[in-house]
């Protein structure tokens, strides 16, 4: 009897501690997008989103941040195509073509998590380093490589850990048929699809939402960037010269840009789970 | 169009786990391979196609004689020799794509037809060698993956003669089955050993009495005893396989 009683008191106490944690979880998403919305909502008009900053745009005048939201478009957009064309060869050879305990995988693997920790400032300083050793300046082009190179880990290690819990079976029945490793491409790629939309769901996140790397490689600018070798303004960029205003219009359009990013997340992040959902039927 | 394994030895790390292994798998029969969980039965098979090549530390010696080509060492294109055995494993594993892909996927890596429609002709004459095509005439298009497990085994064999293979291995190929799908498997092979040497690694004693023309009992890694199945059932020789078939121990 008093056993049974002991453990009725646990299983609640331990129910409620659950409980706690996840309504923190959850209060803090909701006081987060409030914030955002309510603040931002005042701020946000259709002039907002579709038009270039004016003259007195800083000042709290005319003008709306479309050169942010297209600059980050441009540059998420692009890095993405390029980071799944580097990565998706790389945890292909990986795990086809090196074996379980190979060296060369555990010591990729490792770097690929070391990168993975490196703070996005030093993206940005390294990526500042080079285009000035180039003498380059700010540039869409440079934007867009080191938000590449941000999100390769990500992209990697995400679609890595996908790939391990591949069915070996699939492999054997694929090889029996006469395919060599290369022509198991395209099956490896159907099976883990859902894990490749993961994979480009966080690495677009990380990727929209950077503020640190694109600040002295992409630049800031007032118009859309028209060739590669422009600089490009960013909505974390945008978000951040805004916020640091002292005039409180200009305040509210920083929470207006951050509204604009969270809904481009938001969207993005339901229309992946759409697509991942339409690719994985002919999962095994 | 026989196989023949001559001294195969075969070690992973330290471990030696097929020991002189002997045997002459005659062409367009049944074998049944038997043996306790453990005893190599699947390695053999295995090793025949050079799967095994995936394994890590592995070491092959002795002979495997495929159409009297020896496939060990640097013997053939290993990709014409998988294509030339087909495989039918234990769990169905329907590649992620649809019905008719993964019939056609075969054909066309190994750029068997030039014209969409041979394709198309070799498809229908797979599903139907399989007893399939009835059932899936007007889905072929969705997802292999929606199938049963009974008809995704079948949609593995068809996909392995697609390729035209001359042998077919079979490890356990009906045990993840319901009974009833079972029997269809089996009859499917009972019907295809007019055409195709088949080997089959199997749990069951009994399926081995149904269909096997041969029998190989494997025990440790060895050969215990090879022959006919009617002698090797009825009057073995060795008092291990005596033991085994009267269930002393599994």
């Amino acid at each position: 009897m008093q056993m049974k009683h002991k453990k009725r008191v646990e299983e609640l106490v331990v129910k409620t501690l659950m409980w706690m944690a996840m309504l923190l979880v959850f209060g803090l998403v909701i006081s987060v997008v409030w914030t955002i919305f309510s603040k931002g909502f005042k701020a946000m008009s259709w002039e907002m989103v579709s038009s270039l900053p004016g003259g007195g745009f800083y000042i709290g005048k005319e003008g709306g941040f479309l050169n942010a939201i297209v600059g980050s478009l441009y540059i998420v957009g692009a890095s993405t195509v390029l980071g799944l064309l580097v990565s998706i060869p790389v945890v292909f050879y990986l795990n086809v073509y090196l074996k379980k305990s190979s060296r060369t995988a555990y010591i990729v693997r490792l770097a690929l998590d070391v990168l993975f920790g490196v703070p996005s400032i030093v993206y940005g300083a390294f990526g500042f380093t080079i285009m000035v050793y180039f003498g380059l300046r700010t540039s869409l082009l440079g934007g867009i490589l080191v938000i590449t190179l941000l999100i390769i880990p990500i992209f990697i290690r995400t679609m890595d850990e996908a790939t391990r819990n591949f069915p070996r079976e699939i492999l054997d029945a694929t090889f029996s048929l006469g395919a060599t490793k290369w022509e198991t491409l395209k099956v490896v790629v159907r099976q883990i699809a859902p894990g490749i939309a993961t994979a480009t769901l966080l690495s677009v996140g990380r990727a929209i939402g950077d503020a640190a790397s694109v600040m002295f490689t992409a630049g800031y600018t007032d118009s859309l960037p028209t060739s590669l070798s422009q600089p490009a303004a960013t909505l974390p960029l945008a978000v951040f010269f805004q916020l640091s205003s002292p005039i409180p219009e200009v305040v509210d359009r920083a929470y207006a840009a951050a509204l604009v990013l969270t809904v481009i997340v938001l969207v993005l992040s339901i229309g992946g789970r759409l697509v991942t959902h339409r690719f994985s039927k002919n999962k095994l | 169009m026989a196989i023949e394994v001559k001294n195969l030895n075969v070690y992973i790390k330290e471990n030696h786990i097929l020991k002189d292994v002997n045997i002459l798998f005659p062409e367009k029969q049944i074998t049944c391979i038997i043996g306790p969980s453990g005893c190599g039965k699947s390695t053999l098979l295995r090793t025949l196609n050079r799967l095994i090549d995936s394994t890590e530390h592995v070491r092959l010696e002795g002979q495997v004689l495929v159409d009297g080509v020896d496939v060990i060492g640097s013997g053939p294109e290993i990709t014409e020799l998988r294509r030339k055995i087909g495989l039918v494993s234990q769990r169905p594993c329907p590649l992620p794509m649809s019905i008719f892909d993964n019939v056609a996927y075969g054909c066309r890596i190994n750029r068997m037809y030039r014209k969409h429609r041979q394709l198309i002709w070799n498809v229908q004459k797979q599903l139907q060698a399989v007893g399939l095509w009835e059932e899936v005439r007007g889905r072929v298009r969705t997802p292999a993956s929606r199938l049963s497990i009974g008809q995704q085994q079948r949609l593995c064999l068809a996909r392995s003669l697609a390729v035209e293979p001359e042998y077919i291995l079979a490890d356990e190929a009906t045990s993840a089955l319901d009974p009833i799908s079972s029997k269809t498997v089996e009859d499917l092979f009972v019907s295809l050993k007019n055409d195709y040497t088949i080997l089959m690694v199997t749990h069951t004693l009994r399926q081995a009495l149904r269909i096997a023309d041969n029998v190989v009992f494997m025990y440790m890694g060895e050969v215990v005893e090879s022959g006919p199945a009617d002698s090797v059932f009825h009057h073995p020789q060795a008092e291990l396989t005596q033991k085994y078939l009267s269930g002393a121990f599994s």
